[in-house]
């Protein structure tokens, strides 16, 4: 028979191990996190453009006011081999879940002004090992609630060029705005190709534009901005964009 | 980084049964739990015999893994070891209440090489156990009972890095009430017992909109005690998952059956302390999409009081 002593005593001992154990449990866990590869974003203006430039024909201009609004991003791999792309074209369809933001692509827009030097972090990416190649953003009319979009003064395109044409002596000769609202990509491939894994967690991308750059590849209408020339200046700030690639390993 | 847990729930509901079990049960006396049901039998608790005034306690110990998504693409993949604190107690000859509070440490590896080591607290878990037949009072062979119980939403949602929810294959506890019934059926023969049981739960709605899917849970274990003292084990249990909805959408790794054979063994190192061991090997996997359950073993103790 167990006595009721000895039941007690049981339950004394097992009420100690108890409040020990919740002891323990109470007291702050300590966690051991580790971020994994994380490849930063960052979009920055081109800088101060004091001096003139040229455009297409020859035509000396000052820009006052430069704006692209980068719509999206997407970290690249390097293509795949031809026999990994066949693998992966006979296997069955993979089913993406939880993948609303995805690992490579960073859907933030940006409104990015040319000519000044504010910086935007719009996410990281957080890639799986492997090997990559560049970049592919969009540049659209972005959202009211774009970051760096101005209220008072709100672009109403996906680029915006305005400025003054000079004469010879660089006296004002008249003033030109050119807005399109035409969608582009761009491509940017790295010099080499960023390996990332368990040796190389960490790099940067820095995204920019360079104002001297677009303005060179842009033609000045006489009249009003036609489909043609909003193609091509959308298509001349898409090509004036620039990346850096700091590798950094962490 | 430091993370508050919440013991206050664990105090609150376990403390209570040792405090009850002294101040209310001072003049139990019995001979000890294999001898009060007549039958030596060792068992785990919640599968237990029971007699007025049965208390039991036990401490266990589970690790296992667990993966949702593609690996090298949005795989995530989960080591969990679960330390359970239950307790169970018999008002009377026919009716086992039980009470379990899981402590969970989760080490869950995401695809881009992030890793994510915590201790969460699990879902509480109630269940009420009713002896429906029984052929004899002392020593019975046959034993039949039904059991109703409730999982608390004592757990608090996971997250991965984008704030996102992880999958519920990968929570801590489904984070909703989630009210189960079923059978038992024990079956005695010294040296030889059987234990079957069958369970369907039906998760409510629990974090962000989402609900797991029902779950019918069917466990068979025969048990060879060629001893007083010890006891090996062999079985399988099988589990059928519906889809679950996860921010209102259905989840697509998710549902499904799997089965694993298990085996173990059970020991009695001192009168009415129980050690047990096993480990459970998944043979049958049919779980839908990209889901993988891998190894799972587990260590109990438990203590008649």
């Amino acid at each position: 028979m167990i006595s009721s002593a000895r039941f007690a005593r049981r339950s004394a001992l097992v009420a100690v191990a108890l409040v020990l154990g919740l002891v323990s449990f109470a007291l702050p866990s300590c966690t051991d996190d580790s971020a994994g590869i994380q490849v930063p974003v960052a979009y920055r203006g081109g800088g101060t453009l004091a001096d003139p430039v040229e455009t297409q024909g020859d035509v000396s201009v000052r820009l006052l006011r430069a704006h692209v609004a980068v719509h999206s991003l997407t970290l690249e791999a390097c293509p795949a081999s031809t026999l990994a792309r066949l693998t992966a074209a006979l296997s069955m369809p993979v089913a993406r879940a939880h993948s609303a933001s995805s690992p490579t692509y960073l859907g933030v827009p940006v409104v990015l002004d040319a000519l000044g030097d504010e910086v935007f972090s719009p996410g990281t990416f957080r890639p799986t090992p492997g090997t990559y190649c560049g970049v592919h953003g969009m540049l659209a009319v972005p959202d009211g609630d774009a970051l760096g979009a101005s209220t008072s003064n709100p672009l109403t395109g996906a680029v915006e060029l305005h400025g003054e044409r000079l004469d010879a002596e660089g006296q004002v000769v008249s003033s030109f705005t050119l807005t399109s609202t035409m969608s582009v990509s761009f491509d940017i491939d790295f010099d080499e190709p960023l390996v990332l894994g368990p040796e190389s967690l960490y790099a940067e991308v820095t995204l920019s534009v360079d104002p001297s750059a677009w303005a060179a590849a842009v033609t000045l209408p006489d009249g009003a901005l036609d489909a043609a020339g909003a193609s091509a200046l959308s298509r001349a700030a898409a090509d004036a964009m620039r990346l850096e690639l700091l590798r950094t390993p962490r | 980084m430091l993370r508050p847990l919440r013991p206050a729930l664990l105090s609150a509901l376990l403390l209570p049964v040792v405090v009850f079990c002294q101040a209310v049960l001072p003049g139990r006396a019995g001979a000890c739990a294999t001898c009060s049901v007549g039958d030596r039998t060792l068992t785990s608790i919640g599968t237990a015999q029971p007699f007025q005034n049965r208390v039991r306690l036990s401490l266990g110990l589970t690790h296992r893994q667990d993966g949702v998504g593609t690996p090298g693409v949005d795989g995530l993949e989960l080591r969990e070891l679960r330390v359970e604190l239950a307790a169970a107690y018999s008002p009377t000859s026919w009716l086992t209440l039980s009470l379990s509070a899981p402590m969970l440490r989760r080490d869950v590896l995401f695809a881009n090489l992030a890793r994510d080591v915590s201790w969460n607290f699990g879902d509480m878990e109630f269940i009420a156990r009713g002896v429906l037949f029984r052929d004899r009072r002392l020593a019975p062979q046959h034993l039949l009972s039904m059991q109703v119980g409730v999982e608390l939403p004592t757990a608090r949602a996971q997250r991965d890095m984008f704030n996102q929810v992880l999958p519920l294959e990968l929570q801590a506890g489904s984070g909703s009430w989630d009210p189960s019934v079923g059978l038992t059926y024990a079956r005695f023969a010294d040296p030889w017992s059987a234990y079957v049981s069958s369970v369907l739960s039906v998760p409510t709605r629990g974090f962000d909109r989402s609900r797991g899917g029902a779950s019918w849970r069917t466990l068979v274990n025969f048990q060879l005690q060629p001893s007083r003292a010890f006891g090996i084990r062999a079985g399988a249990l099988l589990r059928v998952d519906a889809v679950s909805h996860e921010g209102g959408q259905q989840e697509s790794d998710s549902g499904g059956a799997i089965g694993y054979a298990t085996m173990g063994f059970i020991a009695s190192p001192a009168e009415d302390l129980t050690l047990q061991a096993g480990i459970a090997v998944p043979v049958l996997n049919a779980l839908q999409g990209q889901h993988r359950e891998g190894l799972a073993v587990n260590l109990g103790v438990s203590l008649d009081l």
